[in-house]
């Protein structure tokens, strides 16, 4: 981008080790556990969620509601208030050094300049008594030291970056004067002020019309190459991150149960919480009268999860030993995994996984298949 | 926002005609005959009651203000819709009347007292700014810490406390208690403002009033910046900033500081107005020449010229004073800068 050449990063990134030198994952979240202590009980919100992040690389992450993804995102970004939360287990790296005992201030230097986030609600999510280029302008001038003038120039080029018509003018507005999705864009701008490595982007089209969502998602795949960060998109609809996601992680109630490249998730699943999902998807292809078919039942309370798999109590194809025995994370292909007892069983996938879920969707299979290739 | 100011100064007009007819009303309405307020015990020369009479708009004058009498020598009483007449005409050329006991224009008496009122007022504020603000953010910053126990038992008493007996206690302790204990070398004042026979800086008195003055307002204003507080802090774009790398200081006195104010800002703005109106109870414990005594004052010696004065000159300010408090709001609230229109 830019704002910022290269190499001009704090020097706290520096000590992390730029991303030049370090020739490892971006960010490693491994066997994370983070779980919240309340007087009903002990909520395992995060218990057990693996995942690697590559420079560029875009992770989805899909679940239901009350699977924990965004209690995942923001334990990376040390937002968890401990107590209630606590940190059962696990470590998250980010080039290779653990962040997760980082000294508070280590962390907020971190923060907004290493790792970004954009939530969920772009309408309660900026400060309504600020100006819009105040609030974008913020993170430069606490990591990089810009100047009050310096900052407002910067909010206004990050401004027109992400698509604001007439930034120079709108840098003085204030929130209640933008619309959802123009927030959205506000809140892109905001993340992306300090170059960051990751983008954690939490579900930032739900509360947009469609089709906006699509605007907001295009804007951040471009930026994305222009910039070179990853992201990673939680989101509860598989059908968002289908154009863009090189990985996606499928959560369960605080776990993950599949997680692949993005073709492996949609065309060679193996775990039937994941069949469900596809078969979720809204077909946007009028033609087909497909009918949508959601998954029965409503995921368990997180204080008392299944003894086995915590899917089986609305699993279709549950056998005895899914309510005894929790199953194993199982590899099917290289990285990608399914915690299924069946996940090895060629015949239970093949006899069950829907039939190629998003048939006709050809711009996806053909442009995903470039973009792993491209970088591979 | 010029457009909005010079609407609201229109909407003052219905306010006041409204309360100048209660006012006028409620003085027609109690019994007693004016002129023998005026005269006290002294009985009147004819001659004397009937200039004052025509002096009053009670009877009928001609132009050189002399009484017109009917056919049979009688005066003609005035209407009251003709003495609500002269009233406000009076009014509106800056002319309250004057006090029936002191014989001196009302509007005299409150330019002398009104300055001690303000100034009561100007420093009870300023305790309530600092230490209303100051107590509820630390109690919402330290939540169930020793300080936030304190501060919220303390409110609570307060709250509870009528201040006219605070008022009696600070006088107690540091007025006589305090005087005896340090042998008459240490006490604080206990009435009146200071003046050239006062043994005190003139400054020294208003520390006693001005306590019990804000005692209370001090006290919701502590509360509602604790929880104004408490609940910006758990507000979505606290966490944005938060996530952009904010330490809590910056968090707190950026963020969470401005949206949390705006509350507290209108309660304080108001209980200044209501402070400007004259605390009666407090001045009349702490015998302070304000504009509050000179009401009470009048009100129990039947002296309507000042009550009706005093009463107008409170609704003015307050008015004046409610009008700023919506001003600074919108400065502190762009959601609500008055004839923004909305975009996009
Ligand atoms: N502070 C907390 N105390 C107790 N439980 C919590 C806390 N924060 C989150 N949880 C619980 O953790 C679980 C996971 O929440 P999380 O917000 O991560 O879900 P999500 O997958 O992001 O869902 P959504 O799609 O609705 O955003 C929920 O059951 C929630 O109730
Ligand atoms: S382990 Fe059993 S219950 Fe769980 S997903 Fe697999 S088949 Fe269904
Ligand atoms: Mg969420």
């Amino acid at each position: 981008m830019a704002l910022l050449k290269k190499g001009e990063k704090t020097a706290e990134s520096q000590e992390l080790g730029s991303a030049e030198s370090y020739s490892g994952h971006l960010l490693e979240v491994d066997n994370l556990k983070m779980h919240f202590h309340t007087k009903d009980g002990i909520v395992k919100a995060v218990d057990g969620v693996s995942y690697t992040l590559d420079r560029g690389e875009t992770l989805g992450i899909v679940g239901e509601s009350g699977s924990g993804k965004s209690v995942t995102a923001m334990t990376i970004m040390g937002l968890i208030k401990m107590p209630p939360g606590k940190i059962e287990g696990g470590d998250v790296r980010y080039k290779g050094k653990s962040i997760l005992n980082l000294p508070e201030e280590k962390m907020r230097k971190l923060r907004g300049n290493d790792i970004a986030m954009i939530f969920q609600d772009p309408m309660s999510s900026l400060n309504p008594v600020y100006k819009i280029g105040d609030q974008v302008g913020e993170g430069l001038r606490i990591h990089k030291g810009y100047s009050k003038k310096e900052a407002k120039e910067a909010a206004i080029k990050l401004l027109d970056l992400v698509g604001i018509p007439n930034p120079s003018v709108r840098v003085n507005e204030y929130p209640h004067q933008f619309s959802g999705g123009m927030r959205q864009r506000v809140m892109i701008a905001m993340a992306l002020a300090c170059n960051p490595d990751i983008i954690i982007a939490d579900e930032p089209t739900t509360a947009l019309d469609v089709t906006i969502q699509a605007q907001i998602l295009e804007l951040m795949v471009e930026m994305q190459e222009k910039n070179g960060n990853a992201i990673i998109m939680i989101t509860h609809d598989l059908g968002v991150v289908a154009n863009m996601a090189d990985k996606i992680m499928v959560m369960y109630a605080g776990a993950p149960v599949e997680y692949g490249s993005a073709e492996e998730i949609f065309y060679e699943s193996h775990h039937p919480y994941t069949w469900g999902l596809i078969q979720s998807i809204p077909e946007q292809k009028m033609d087909e009268k497909k009918r949508l078919t959601p998954i029965k039942g409503n995921p368990p309370s997180l204080v008392d999860v299944p003894k086995g798999c915590s899917f089986s109590p609305r699993c279709p194809y549950a056998q005895a030993v899914c309510f005894d025995k929790r199953p194993e994370a199982l590899y099917v292909g290289e990285g990608h995994y399914c915690t299924c007892h069946f996940a090895l069983d060629n015949d239970f996938a093949n006899k069950f996984r829907p039939k190629s879920s998003r048939s006709g969707d050809t711009e996806f299979a053909t442009g995903e298949q470039e973009h792993v290739e491209g970088r591979a | 926002m010029l457009k909005y100011i010079l609407k609201r100064i229109l909407q003052f007009i219905p306010v006041f005609i409204g309360v100048t007819v209660i006012l006028f009303a409620l003085t027609n309405i109690v019994p007693g005959d004016p002129i023998k307020l005026i005269a006290g015990e002294k009985s009147l020369a004819p001659e004397v009651e009937l200039q004052l009479r025509a002096a009053n708009h009670l009877i009928k004058v001609d132009d050189q203000g002399l009484p017109i009498f009917d056919e049979n020598g009688n005066t003609i009483p005035e209407s009251t819709v003709a003495q609500y007449g002269y009233y406000i005409s009076d009014l509106l050329h800056g002319d309250l009347g004057e006090s029936y006991q002191k014989k001196v224009p009302v509007l005299d008496i409150f330019k002398d007292k009104y300055p001690y009122t303000i100034r009561l007022a100007a420093v009870a504020i300023v305790i309530e700014i600092i230490v209303g603000i100051g107590a509820g953010m630390i109690s919402a910053i330290k939540r169930y810490s020793f300080w936030d126990v304190l501060v919220t038992l303390s409110t609570s008493i307060l709250v509870a406390m009528p201040a006219f007996w605070l008022g009696m206690l600070l006088q107690l302790f540091f007025g006589i208690k305090l005087k005896e204990w340090t042998g008459g070398g240490f006490y604080m004042p206990m009435s009146g403002a200071g003046g050239a026979v006062s043994e005190f800086q003139s400054w020294m008195h208003y520390i006693l009033p001005a306590i019990t003055l804000a005692s209370v307002s001090t006290a919701y204003a502590a509360r509602i910046m604790r929880s104004q507080l408490l609940e910006t802090l758990n507000m979505d774009y606290i966490r944005t900033a938060i996530a952009k790398g904010l330490n809590s200081r910056q968090v707190i006195l950026k963020h969470a500081l401005k949206n949390a104010l705006i509350p507290v800002v209108t309660y304080i703005g108001i209980d200044f107005g209501s402070m400007l109106s004259g605390a009666i109870l407090t001045e009349t414990v702490f015998n302070w020449p304000g504009i509050g005594y000179e009401i009470y004052r009048a009100i129990t010696m039947r002296d309507w010229p000042v009550v009706m004065g005093g009463v107008t000159l409170v609704v003015v300010v307050v008015l004046v004073i409610s009008l700023i408090v919506d001003i600074s709001y919108a400065f502190l609230d762009p959601r609500i800068r008055y004839g923004n229109k909305k975009e996009n």
